[in-house]
């Protein structure tokens, strides 16, 4: 079942950042979510979480030096979930249209304020039916954590599969044949699939 | 040519050096102070005694003793649940150079709420002021007298919408559970202190203020838990060092001292250099204890600033020394003063000496240079698109043209 957990915030034509709903709640990294351009459902694999102070002048401070209990800080200090924010960003890695997956980039980036739902295992697994959208992971140059982002979404597939060994081994190929010129990072990610 | 900072940082080395010899005579005083004050520890009806003689001969205000001043009141504990409104203000004042005459109040507020149910709600609400009601105050017995709301009158008027929009708030949130109501500053309207408004002005405004007032005394009437408090950091009052003044004058009346004892005047001039904060600051060395409490002078008797009778206390915030103002119902309600310094002491703890809930109330409030300029622009295209004839003066043009 897939899940609402936020809103689009800024949105390009390879990556898109929403606000989570909940303060410290964004989904996990790796995790497929889905935004739409009004036509298209696009879908994006989550990079990058940030969450920090609302206004950028404000910045938060150590609360806690006499409570016992981290989750006191907040009960004390109930303005807190109101000053910050959980933002993530998602590198777009595919869309559908008309019913139909494609592994490439939309024509459109999703809309500002357009919602932004977790994906659920059903639509992870039919995501995922296609393994090209490593290559646009592995090929992009995005300032984010490519590698780390290529394994732990190969690892959520698989989990979505209810840990299917054989889609860890066909996301290994593809990988293979995408990094054959470079072997040193292809073992790096491979040793993050099995991990 | 920007402000030259060599040429400033010259004017400022200079100023600092005589600060230090104040210091000193400052430091002397306040030795002299704690010891008239704890010379005249357990004499409340003597000390009451003195003020009562010398009535209205006096010079300067004292405030009325309700215990021994000496008392100090140790913190006391927090009620489980509870809730914190705070409320908080800016202003756009009138400019004659702008296109349309109006001026700006935007009122933040913070409802912040401790306990099981701990949560917070945080807003602002600006609020126009273009009519010819809001523009001016108008003598109801000549229509021809009327003085315009802007500078200080603007600020009193501020204070009254301020305590208008607590008030509101108070009575849907009393509802939830007992409730700490925060304004920043004074309870009194300082503002229209002295004779610079005529009487017409005064009463108008506080009429209105006392409505709003009184609203909060109906509450506690009810049954409802609600203490209004007026907190005023780093408060320059010296009502209670006025006290001292008095207590430590040889003239039965302190009426011809200076003629009587030439001697006594250096003393009573001596002490005049201290603020209450510095003497409560020797007093209330724990954090979280509090003062006696007084009452203020001026928010009684014919030319009352206040529309309701004002007590006030000092507290030992943790940082300062801070002043916090009650309507006198609070003052003579144990069990709500006792609230209202604990969870007051709560929110100077929560907010390292400052009440969280007044920060955030501020933070609401606040208007930013470029929220100003937005404003401006919005008066004047909303006047260039319904063709009306207020356009801004040369001198406002000229300032935005910047032209080289």
């Amino acid at each position: 079942m897939c899940t609402k957990i936020g809103e689009v915030v800024e949105a390009n034509t390879i990556s898109f950042a929403a606000q989570s709903y909940e303060l410290h709640q964004a989904p996990p990294f790796g995790s497929l979510v889905r935004a739409s351009d009004g036509e298209a459902d696009i879908f994006g694999l989550v990079y990058s979480v940030v969450t920090a102070s609302i206004d950028t002048g404000r910045r938060p401070i150590a609360r806690g030096r006499d409570e016992q209990d981290e989750e006191d800080i907040y009960r004390n200090n109930p303005q807190l979930p109101k000053l910050l924010r959980t933002d993530f960003d998602s590198l777009i890695v595919g869309f559908r249209q008309a019913g139909t997956v494609r592994q490439y980039l939309p024509p459109r980036p999703p809309r500002l304020h357009g919602f932004v739902y977790l994906s659920g295992n059903a639509e992870i697994v039919e995501f995922t039916q296609s393994l090209d959208f490593l290559n646009t992971i592995v090929s992009c140059s995005l300032g984010a954590p490519l590698d780390e982002l290529a394994a732990a979404c190969v690892r959520l597939a698989e989990e979505a599969r209810g840990g299917d060994y054989s889609f860890r081994v066909a996301a290994g190929r593809e990988l293979a044949m995408l990094l054959s010129t470079n072997q040193q990072r292809l073992k790096a990610i491979l040793r993050r699939i099995r991990q | 040519m920007t402000l030259d900072l060599l040429a400033l940082s010259r004017q400022v080395e200079e100023a600092a050096l005589p600060l230090q010899d104040a210091e000193r005579a400052r430091e002397s005083s306040l030795s002299r102070a704690l010891s008239v004050f704890s010379h005249w520890q357990g004499t409340v009806d003597a000390l009451r005694a003195k003020v009562d003689g010398c009535g209205a001969h006096m010079t300067f205000r004292v405030p009325r003793l309700r215990q021994e001043w000496g008392e100090v009141i140790g913190p006391p504990g927090l009620p489980e649940d509870y809730g914190v409104i705070a409320v908080d203000g800016s202003q756009i004042d009138r400019d004659r150079h702008a296109g349309l005459d109006c001026a700006l109040i935007n009122i933040g507020t913070a409802a912040l709420w401790y306990g099981e149910r701990s949560h917070a709600d945080l807003s602002s609400q600006p609020l126009l002021l273009c009519k010819e009601n809001d523009l001016y105050l108008a003598d109801p017995e000549n229509k021809d007298n009327r003085e315009p709301i802007e500078g200080a009158l603007l600020h009193a008027k501020r204070s009254v919408l301020e305590c208008g929009r607590l008030a509101e708030l108070s009575q849907v949130l009393s509802e939830e559970g007992p409730l700490l109501c925060l304004v920043d500053n004074s309870l009194v309207l300082w503002g229209l202190m002295g004779r610079r408004f005529e009487t017409y002005v005064r009463r108008a405004l506080l009429e209105e203020y006392g409505v709003h007032l009184r609203r909060f005394r109906e509450l506690a009437q009810a049954g409802k838990r609600v203490a209004l408090v007026g907190y005023v950091s780093k408060s320059d009052s010296s009502q209670v060092v006025n006290l001292l003044r008095l207590a430590d004058c040889q003239d039965p009346d302190c009426r011809n001292c200076e003629e009587r004892y030439p001697r006594r005047q250096q003393s009573c001039h001596e002490l005049g250099r201290l603020r209450d904060r510095d003497l409560f600051a020797a007093v209330l060395s724990t954090p979280g204890s509090r003062s006696a409490l007084f009452d203020d002078p001026v928010s009684t008797g014919e030319n009352a600033i206040s529309p309701v009778e004002v007590s006030f206390f000092y507290l030992n915030t943790g940082e300062e020394i801070a002043r916090a103002e009650v309507p006198g119902w609070v003052a003579d309600d144990p069990a709500l003063l006792q609230f209202a310094h604990a969870t007051l002491w709560s929110q100077a703890r929560l907010g390292f000496g400052y009440p969280v809930a007044l920060t955030e109330a501020h933070e609401q409030a606040v208007v930013s240079v470029a929220d100003r300029e937005q404003f401006w622009s919005l008066i004047e295209s909303t006047s260039y698109t319904h063709r009306l004839p207020y356009a801004p003066s040369i001198k406002s043009q000229g300032k935005r043209l910047r032209a080289l």
